[in-house]
């Protein structure tokens, strides 16, 4: 089902005239282009959530002392973080890193960047629904940030924003903040809906001839996997925060039991959604690592098939296994059994893709560059990640650690340690083929380095303090007495965190600098095999020239024997019997 | 330095609770460490040398197989450890008469004893603010109420946690094993004053317990004018 | 102790009307002084409740004053008014503290505009009002806010509380006019210069409810009027 795919492609040649300055850099409806303002948008984002990491840190590190360089904006309290403002801080920082961060780089600036170059696309199936997509991402990203300025102060009842807590005013004192963070992710619902569709119609559609579903590299696998899931959970979230809104303004008391409502709906609708969703944050993650080690091992995947069905699989199993998050809320606990089950279950896709990135490694040669080292952080925190959760599957277990540190380590290994790990082994990865010109090795070293001590600095203890009972969300540890003896960890935490905060800057500075000043890059800078490098860099406007690249082979066939280079590109016509799985 | 580790545990199903965590702690920490040290052996072994070749596979189906159903089979033993531990603690309640009431609200532990009548919600509740006393070696049950918000009974010591949902009655139980006074925190986010919302257990020898009973739980004289409550 | 320091807040208290009645003597002509006797023939209402946090601020045991009667039978705490009275509101800003954990005074009465919440004990408190007329405050007030300035424009009793200290309970009565005085320990108020003539004075009282009197005002002259509260 794949040659005609994209041969009816009618708008191929015509109409490739010069356009605007608005039409190329604002209102594009180029993929590519697109692609670059979600990146953008996320990264800005990013320092925004960073921040306010900082100042959650500096808060349990030393409570209630004033903290650096916000003397200014807190001026009625010489620069102290007060409680409330200290729940809006990290509700803030979770809601703009999963919402506004994560989702935007991963799925939104490389889904669409990658969708259409590596399947063989000239751009989107709906390139004007594309760009308003994005419009309406950034849209819900100014209405979220407007939450900073609105007397009462921003959402400050968690990223999960638990009913009642968040839909009576009364409960936080936070008025115009938690509605305006429910209609910006009622906004940001509406505009992720349409860039899923848009995904899957371009990939079930517009493959290029030969671009069989299995020859799809693994990272349109789990965009493709990331946008179903997008589809299909994200409107249970825009539902929720509008009946949750709809409890703040019109009364409906959907969740306040004096009303009939029942505080528990919110939760079920929430991790209905939160659960799917964290997928939706590494899926897209683990699909760059599979394309990167490849490159860097100079071989094949290991087990291709294995790799696309348990993300299948993983997708599947995500809508069933939720109700991990609620084991001791007050749900029936014969529940709590059977989300034990399929929690267990969804462990082993999980080991699978481990050991199959192991097995791609193996008898590799295996090249340390900038993008394959963050690749292999991905993988290793995921581990960590991973291999923390098997506590909280185990119900009995998770009473104890359910609302601690330990969870937050979790979720930190998950979504920084792998999500962020992922995104930037993909900027390194493709900012040649974004942006046409190579990023600087020294300080993308160092940039990995000091990412990856100062995480595991900051994020290790978490798990240390979490066994010993350490709560979160609590703003001053040191009032408990059983705290008091981990103290010392909550100040290592936050030497840790400055010090990622300040790795960050090589980041930063070798990302504007490649944009301007850095080395032009050539079409293939990475001798890569799959199409995107068969564009030139960057891609001009419709990717390729009169013809589409015509697909002959799977996407990792590097090292072939007999072959004259160690990479064999998807387009390269199949005549040697390589052994190379076809469809 | 070294300050780790669970608390004490000073409970009957903490013991179970506890024997759970260091099994998947042993489980995690070697898979872990296999993880790593493959992966570095991997590294170090296959790293870019000139004349080195990759070798060319698409992988192995018996390998799959293998790296497939043992973790399935670990988990599975995972889950059936953790099974009966799970039910027993939250789907039975031991039968007991020592019953008390929680009602959470922003930012307070409200404890309340049934008094003479065995009633809660009557006029000779004996009640408490952020604390509690409860013998040893004695099934200790808990209504958990919540006037407001959701909050969570959380008793580190007892390996105890329960929300409490506003509208809600929900039964939670613990049995503590050593006399002493553990610390009592909320552990589900309530509100600006969420930290520091805590409050003390006082686990009694049974002697001990029968003496402050005596002191704080006996209704005083009958004549003694209503108060109304609020 | 209690007693002294009711009695410190109710002289305060006084003096304060005093204070910020004289300035106003000029708007209304010829006014007279109330002095309104509160009596109660029950027996007070106190509860105690024992504390378990911040024991070092809050002590090991806290009243709630549901009713305290003084001398002489006299109700503390009640709030005396000249009813359907006109006047502009004073420019002097009330303040209640948070002290002990407890506010001082525990009712405090004032005219539309600002109230100053003052935190002497130095920990978490949080102010959490219950109103129906104006707009309803939880606001948490940290141990180095000192000060934290609230508006209230219109006119009603309101339930103050603070959830970290469950059992912190005062009143803040914003009043149409100025012509009010809270209570003393011995049930004592005094409204200076109030519109002379018929007049009828109400009483308010959180756990007691109102009552009424007529009373007839003579200019510059301190008429004297006893009204008893029943119990509910």
């Amino acid at each position: 089902m794949s040659a005609h795919a994209a041969t009816a492609h009618g708008h191929a040649t015509h109409e490739h005239h010069e356009m605007g300055f608005l039409r190329t850099y604002v209102f594009s409806t180029d993929h590519k282009m697109i692609a670059r303002q979600f990146l953008f948008l996320g990264l800005f984002m990013m320092l925004i959530g960073g921040a306010l990491a900082l100042i959650i840190r500096w808060q349990l590190a030393w409570p209630e002392t004033p903290v650096p360089g916000l003397s200014g904006i807190l001026s009625e309290t010489q620069g102290i973080l007060e409680p409330s403002t200290y729940n809006m801080a990290f509700t803030m920082h979770a809601t703009i890193m999963v919402f506004f961060v994560v989702m935007p780089i991963l799925a939104g600036a490389f889904g669409n960047f990658l969708i259409p170059l590596m399947i063989g696309a000239r751009d989107m199936a709906f390139p004007t629904l594309n760009m308003l997509s994005f419009w309406t991402t950034w849209t819900a990203g100014i209405i979220m940030l407007a939450g900073f300025f609105v007397p009462g102060g921003h959402a400050a009842a968690g990223w999960t924003s638990y009913a009642p807590l968040a839909s009576v005013v009364e409960y936080t004192g936070v008025n115009w903040g938690q509605n305006l963070w429910c209609i910006s992710l009622f906004v940001m619902g509406i505009g992720s809906m349409m860039g899923s569709i848009n995904y899957i119609t371009t990939v079930i559609n517009m493959r290029a001839p030969g671009m069989s579903m299995f020859r799809m590299p693994l990272v349109i696998w789990s965009l493709f996997i990331t946008a179903i899931l997008l589809l299909l959970a994200l409107p249970v979230l825009t539902s929720g925060v509008a009946m949750l809104l709809f409890d703040r303004l019109l009364g409906t008391s959907w969740f306040r039991p004096s009303g009939g409502g029942e505080p528990l709906l919110w939760q079920h609708l929430f991790w209905y959604f939160g659960h799917p969703e964290v997928y939706i944050l590494i899926l897209p993650a683990m699909g760059i690592a599979s394309e990167i080690l490849p490159v860097f091992s100079r071989k094949p995947i290991f087990g291709y098939h294995a790799m696309a069905f348990s993300m299948v699989s993983i997708a599947f199993l995500s809508w069933i296994v939720y109700g991990h998050h609620m084991f001791v809320s007050g749900m029936n606990p014969a529940l709590g059994m059977s989300f034990m089950v399929t929690t267990m279950v969804i462990a082993v896709p999980s080991a699978i893709k481990t050991f199959n990135w192991l097995g791609t490694l193996w008898g590799g040669r295996i090249q340390f560059t900038v993008p394959m080292l963050n690749s292999l952080a991905f993988v290793s925190m995921f581990v960590i990640g991973g291999l923390s959760g098997i506590f909280m599957a185990s119900t009995p277990v998770d009473i104890y650690i359910q609302d601690t540190y330990f969870i937050v380590a979790h979720i930190h290994y998950v979504v920084f340690g792998g999500s962020i790990f992922g995104a930037f082994a993909a900027i390194y990865f493709w900012f040649p083929k974004m942006f046409g010109r190579m990023t600087n090795p020294a300080l993308g070293y160092l940039h990995f380095v000091g990412s990856f001590i100062f995480f595991n600095v900051t994020f290790f203890p978490m798990h240390i303090i979490g066994v010993g009972g350490h709560m979160r969300r609590i703003y001053n540890p040191t009032q408990y007495e059983f705290l008091q003896p981990m103290q010392h960890w909550n100040v290592i935490m936050t030497i840790g965190a400055i010090g990622l905060g300040i790795s960050q800057i090589p980041f930063i500075i070798n990302f504007f600098w490649s944009l301007f000043g850095g080395k032009k890059a050539p079409m293939n800078p990475w001798n890569s095999t799959t199409l995107e490098w068969t564009a030139p860099s960057p891609p001009p406007h419709l990717n390729w020239g009169a013809k589409l690249p015509t697909v002959y082979r799977g996407p990792y066939e590097y090292s072939v024997p007999g072959a004259s280079e160690d990479y064999s590109p998807q387009t390269q016509p199949d005549h040697a019997p390589a052994g190379a799985r076809r469809h | 330095m070294l300050n780790w580790w669970l608390p004490e545990n000073v409970s009957t199903f903490g013991r179970d609770i506890d024997w759970l965590f260091q099994l998947i702690y042993a489980i995690t920490m070697i898979t872990g460490l296999l993880v790593f040290v493959t992966m570095i052996v991997f590294l170090v072994m296959y790293r870019d040398r000139p004349g080195r070749t990759a070798t060319y596979t698409h992988g192995n189906t018996t390998l799959e197989i293998v790296w497939t159903i043992v973790p399935a089979l670990i988990l599975v033993v995972l889950t059936f450890l953790s099974a009966p531990v799970w039910s027993k603690i939250k789907m039975s309640v031991p039968a007991t008469d020592v019953v008390i009431q929680v009602t959470a609200k922003q930012f307070n532990w409200q404890v309340a004893y049934p008094g003479a009548d065995g009633k809660f919600g009557t006029d000779d509740d004996k009640k408490f603010l952020d604390e509690m006393h409860v013998p040893m070696n004695k099934p200790i049950r808990v209504i958990l109420k919540s006037q407001d918000v959701i909050h969570s009974f959380f008793v580190p010591s007892f390996r105890i946690k329960q929300d409490a949902v506003p509208g809600r009655e929900i039964v939670a139980w613990f049995d503590a094993t050593k006399p002493g006074k553990y610390e009592w925190p909320c552990a589900e986010l309530c509100g600006f004053g969420h930290s520091g919302m805590k409050g003390w257990v006082y686990v009694h020898t049974a002697d001990d317990y029968a003496k402050w009973a005596a002191e704080n739980l006996k209704s005083e004289a009958p004549a003694q004018e209503e108060k109304p409550k609020s | 102790m209690r007693k002294a320091l009711a009695g410190f807040a109710a002289i305060s208290l006084v003096a304060g009307t005093v204070w910020f009645a004289v300035p106003r003597s000029a708007g209304a002509q010829g006014g007279g002084t109330i002095e309104v006797e509160v009596k109660y023939n029950g027996a007070p209402q106190v509860e105690t409740i024992k504390v378990n946090k911040d024991t070092e601020q809050c002590g090991k045991e806290a009243k709630i004053e549901k009713v305290a009667v003084g001398a002489n039978k006299g109700l503390a705490n009640a709030v005396a008014s000249v009813a359907g009275a006109k006047g502009a509101a004073t420019a002097k800003k009330v303040s209640i503290d948070q002290k002990g954990c407890a506010f001082h005074p525990t009712v405090v009465a004032m005219t539309p505009g600002a109230i100053d919440i003052l935190n002497s004990d130095g920990i978490l408190h949080n102010l959490h009002t219950y109103s129906t007329a104006n707009p309803s405050v939880n606001k948490a007030q940290p141990k180095f806010k000192k000060t934290m300035t609230e508006k209230f424009e219109k006119p009603e009793f309101i339930k103050v509380t603070c959830d970290v200290h469950s059992w912190m309970l005062g009143w803040v009565a914003v009043m149409p006019h100025p012509f009010f005085g809270v209570t003393d320990a011995n049930g004592v108020a005094k409204i200076e210069n109030a519109p002379a003539g018929k007049q009828t004075i109400e009483v308010w009282h959180a756990t007691l409810g109102k009552a009424t009197k007529d009373v007839d005002v003579k200019p510059g002259a301190t008429t004297k009027v006893t009204i008893e509260m029943v119990k509910k």
